[in-house]
């Protein structure tokens, strides 16, 4: 049946056309689980919380998050997308002069590996450098309370230094 | 491509089983019928049918067939139909639209999909209005339309849509 949807994944499998008896619509109009369009305030609920559902079941799609530098200590450096260079380097210079920092860089956010709680909770203080006014740092306090962050926010339309990271320790 | 197959379909082939929502007495009812009897004496089989429609009444449109249907985004049918077509030529491709779906929202995609010209069929549903939204005006309103957002009625000269698809 065209519209059913994978139990794991809640996704619901592509049929292309062409292929006989498959015939199906897909598009913006909300559908129940059959496939019939509903416009019913109980289905769309329902089917909000599907899709939400759907979001967060990827998380067992997407790889841990991976720590560098040490695995646990007194530091660690959090960054996302494209602050890795930056932040790996200082990382490093900090490892070198003997101090216990690790280093992760996100690249899921939604929804977020399952393990961060777990390399959260072995490092003393959680700092988290963006190159904004502190949008994921906010975003980490909604999605896990149960720890502190400090963060280092620039928006001067450049990169972090490795000084200015260095500059926290 | 039509084959030499003879398939004994019938206008009622091509309804799907969901409950269509226009308005009584709106021209779209008309186009739906017309469409269904008219595929019904075309040598193609079912499921070598795409219904790319983007937003607004006419879009709902592929609901309403049984035949494979995408109800995409406003003003983006002429991209996706020019990418289904493309992925798969075999397929009798049709784009339906209105005349803010394509001429307003999607000017540029239209116009694109005119110059390429790769045989695909549009169906464009005229009523010179906004009407899923409730009566602003469109590209195609005629010049002093009294509507929502042209309360001292329009200033702008509608296109006449033939003169847009005319090529040397």
């Amino acid at each position: 049946m065209p519209y059913k949807r994978d139990i794991y994944k809640l996704a619901r499998s592509w049929a292309i056309p062409g292929i006989p008896g498959l015939e199906h619509r897909i598009g913006g109009l909300e559908k129940t689980f059959k496939g019939t369009v509903s416009y019913t305030p109980e289905n769309h609920e329902e089917m909000v919380m599907v899709r939400a559902e759907k979001v967060e079941r990827v998380a067992n799609e997407i790889p841990d998050l991976e720590v560098y530098g040490s695995k646990s200590g007194d530091l660690l450096v959090v960054g996302w997308g494209g602050s890795y260079g930056y932040l790996i380097t200082a990382v490093r210079e900090l490892i070198d002069e003997g101090f216990k920092v690790g280093l992760v860089n996100f690249n899921y956010i939604n929804p977020l590996p399952k393990n961060v709680k777990d390399v959260f909770k072995r490092f003393k203080k959680i700092v988290v450098c963006e190159l904004n006014m502190g949008q994921f740092a906010n975003y980490l306090r909604i999605k896990h309370q149960e720890f502190t962050y400090e963060q280092i926010n620039k928006v001067q339309g450049l990169p972090f230094t490795v000084n200015d990271i260095k500059e926290i320790v | 491509m039509a084959d030499t197959m003879v398939y004994n379909y019938t206008a009622k082939d091509f309804k799907s089983d969901q409950e269509v929502r226009w308005c009584p007495g709106c021209g779209d009812h008309a186009v739906l019928s017309s469409v269904q009897k008219a595929l019904a004496e075309l040598s193609i089989p079912k499921e070598k049918f795409a219904f790319i429609s983007g937003i607004g009444c006419s879009s709902r449109f592929p609901y309403y067939m049984n035949t494979y249907g995408f109800h995409s985004i406003h003003g983006r049918a002429a991209a996706i139909a020019s990418g289904v077509k493309t992925a798969n030529p075999d397929l009798s491709v049709w784009q339906i639209t209105g005349d803010g779906d394509a001429l307003a929202i999607g000017g540029n995609h239209f116009i694109h999909a005119i110059r390429r010209n790769i045989d695909i069929n549009i169906i464009l549903f005229n009523n010179e209005i906004y009407g899923l939204t409730k009566g602003q005006y469109s590209p195609t309103s005629t010049k002093g339309l009294v509507t929502k957002t042209s309360p001292f009625g329009t200033v702008e000269e509608p296109f006449s849509v033939g003169e847009l698809v005319y090529r040397r």
